[in-house]
C-alpha cells in the first residue's frame, strides 16, 4: 500500500455529508433540551432529525451510488472478510466497508427507534406528551418515554463506537475518514469503479418529503392535515 | 353543580382520610400518593389532547378538570410523616417537603387555587381562558417539583 500517489476520489455527496453533520449536531442538542427539561427545542430537535433520518433512508434507495443500501449492506462473509483485513488496511472501499456499513445500519435503526417512541412519550406531569400521545394512555406513555430514554443511550453506545473506530482508522490505519465526512473526497480508494452520483432533483424531492412526512406527524397525523 | 361535586369530594376525602389515617404505613401512603399523582398526569394529558383537537369537547375538558381540582384539593394530605425514602418505596420526594413544610403547603395552595379556577373555566368553551388556565396549572404544578421532586 502506497498512499503518496493516491489521487482524490469523490465519494460523499454533498447530500450525504450535510445530513451527516446535521444529525452529529442535532442529537447533542436534543439530548441537552431533554436534559434541562426545555421541552419546545427538544421538540423541534426531534423533528429535525427525524426529517433528516427520513431523507436519509429515502436517499439509501434512491441516491447516489455510495449512500445507497444496497451497496454498503453486505452479508457475514463480506464482513469477516473485512475483519481480517482491518489491521493491515489492505482493502479499501470507495463507500462504506462492509463493516463500516452496519455501523451505518444500527446508527439509522436507533435514530428512527428514539425519534419514533420520541412521539409516542409522555412525560411523568403529562404536561407535554409527543405530537402522537394522543394513541396512548398516560401510563404507556411513560413507558414508552422510558423506552425512549434507553434507546438514547443505546444510540450514543453506537456513536462511540463509531467514533471509536474513526479514530482506529486515523491512527493505525492513518486515513482520514472524517476529512472524507467533511470535503467528500477520499485518496487510495483502490482499484474500484468511481461512484454514480444522483440528481439534485431526486434530493429535493426526497426532502420536500421528508419535510412533509415529518410536519404532518409533528402536527399529530390529523386528517384533514390543513 | 360544581359546588356540590367539591363539597362531595372534600367529604369523601375526609372521611377516607379519617378511617385510614390510623392505619396507613409510609408506604401505603407513598404508594397511594404515587397512583394519585399518576392520576393527576392522566388528567393533564387528557385537557392537553382534548385542547390538540380542532375543537376540543366543553364536557370532556370539564370532566378532567374537575377530577384535577378534587385531587389537588386532597394533595396536602398525601404527604404523612414517614412517606418519603424511610418508606422504603421508591419515590421521588425530597426531604424538603418535611423540613420546610411552610414553603411546601404554600405550593400545594398554590395549585389547588389554580386547579380550582380551572375547573371554573374548563367547561365554558373559552379556548383562550382554557388553554392560559392549563398553562398556570402546569406552572404550579412545575414550581412545586422543581424544589421538592427530584428530577427522573
Amino acid at each position: 500500500m502506497t498512499a503518496a500517489s493516491a489521487e482524490r476520489v469523490k465519494v460523499w455527496d454533498a447530500w450525504v455529508r450535510l445530513t451527516h453533520w446535521l444529525v452529529a449536531a442535532l442529537v447533542p442538542v436534543a439530548w441537552w433540551t431533554a436534559e434541562k427539561g426545555m421541552m419546545a427545542p427538544h421538540r423541534l430537535a426531534g423533528y429535525a432529525i427525524m426529517a433528516l433520518v427520513l431523507f436519509r433512508l429515502w436517499w439509501g434507495v434512491a441516491g447516489s451510488s455510495t449512500a445507497r443500501f444496497a451497496s454498503f449492506v453486505k452479508g457475514p462473509r463480506a464482513f469477516l472478510g473485512y475483519a481480517r483485513t482491518l489491521l493491515d488496511g489492505s482493502s479499501r472501499t470507495v463507500g462504506h466497508n462492509p463493516m463500516g456499513g452496519w455501523s451505518v445500519v444500527a446508527l439509522l435503526v436507533l435514530l428512527v427507534a428514539v425519534t419514533a417512541l420520541g412521539l409516542f412519550a409522555v412525560d411523568i406531569d403529562g404536561f407535554e406528551p409527543g405530537p402522537l400521545g394522543r394513541f396512548v394512555s398516560f401510563d404507556q406513555g411513560r413507558v414508552i418515554a422510558h423506552w425512549h430514554e434507553l434507546t438514547f443511550w443505546a444510540l450514543v453506545a453506537v456513536i462511540a463506537l463509531h467514533i471509536a473506530a474513526v479514530v482506529f482508522y486515523l491512527v493505525v490505519r492513518r486515513e482520514n475518514l472524517v476529512g472524507a465526512m467533511i470535503g467528500g473526497y477520499k485518496r487510495d480508494v483502490g482499484d474500484h469503479a468511481p461512484p454514480r452520483f444522483a440528481p439534485v432533483w431526486l434530493a429535493v424531492l426526497g426532502a420536500a418529503l421528508a419535510a412533509g412526512a415529518t410536519w404532518w406527524i409533528s402536527k399529530g397525523l390529523r386528517w384533514p392535515p390543513f | 353543580m360544581r359546588m356540590k361535586i367539591i363539597l362531595g369530594a372534600a367529604l369523601a376525602a375526609c372521611v377516607a382520610g379519617a378511617a385510614g389515617a390510623a392505619a396507613m404505613t409510609g408506604a401505603q401512603a407513598a404508594a397511594d400518593r404515587q397512583a394519585h399523582m399518576k392520576q393527576m398526569g392522566g388528567a393533564m394529558k387528557g385537557i392537553f389532547d382534548e385542547l390538540q383537537k380542532p375543537s376540543p369537547a366543553p364536557a370532556a375538558l370539564n370532566q378532567y378538570a374537575q377530577r384535577l381540582d378534587a385531587l389537588a384539593a386532597q394533595l396536602p394530605s398525601w404527604f404523612p410523616a414517614g412517606s418519603g425514602a424511610e418508606s422504603g418505596v421508591k419515590v421521588a420526594t425530597k426531604a424538603d417537603i418535611w423540613a420546610r413544610p411552610a414553603e411546601f403547603s404554600a405550593r400545594a395552595a398554590a395549585l389547588k387555587t389554580e386547579a380550582h379556577k380551572l375547573a371554573g373555566v374548563a367547561g365554558g368553551g373559552d379556548s383562550a381562558a382554557i388553554q392560559a388556565q392549563f398553562r398556570a396549572v402546569k406552572g404550579a404544578c412545575g414550581a412545586c417539583h422543581e424544589g421538592f421532586k427530584v428530577k427522573s
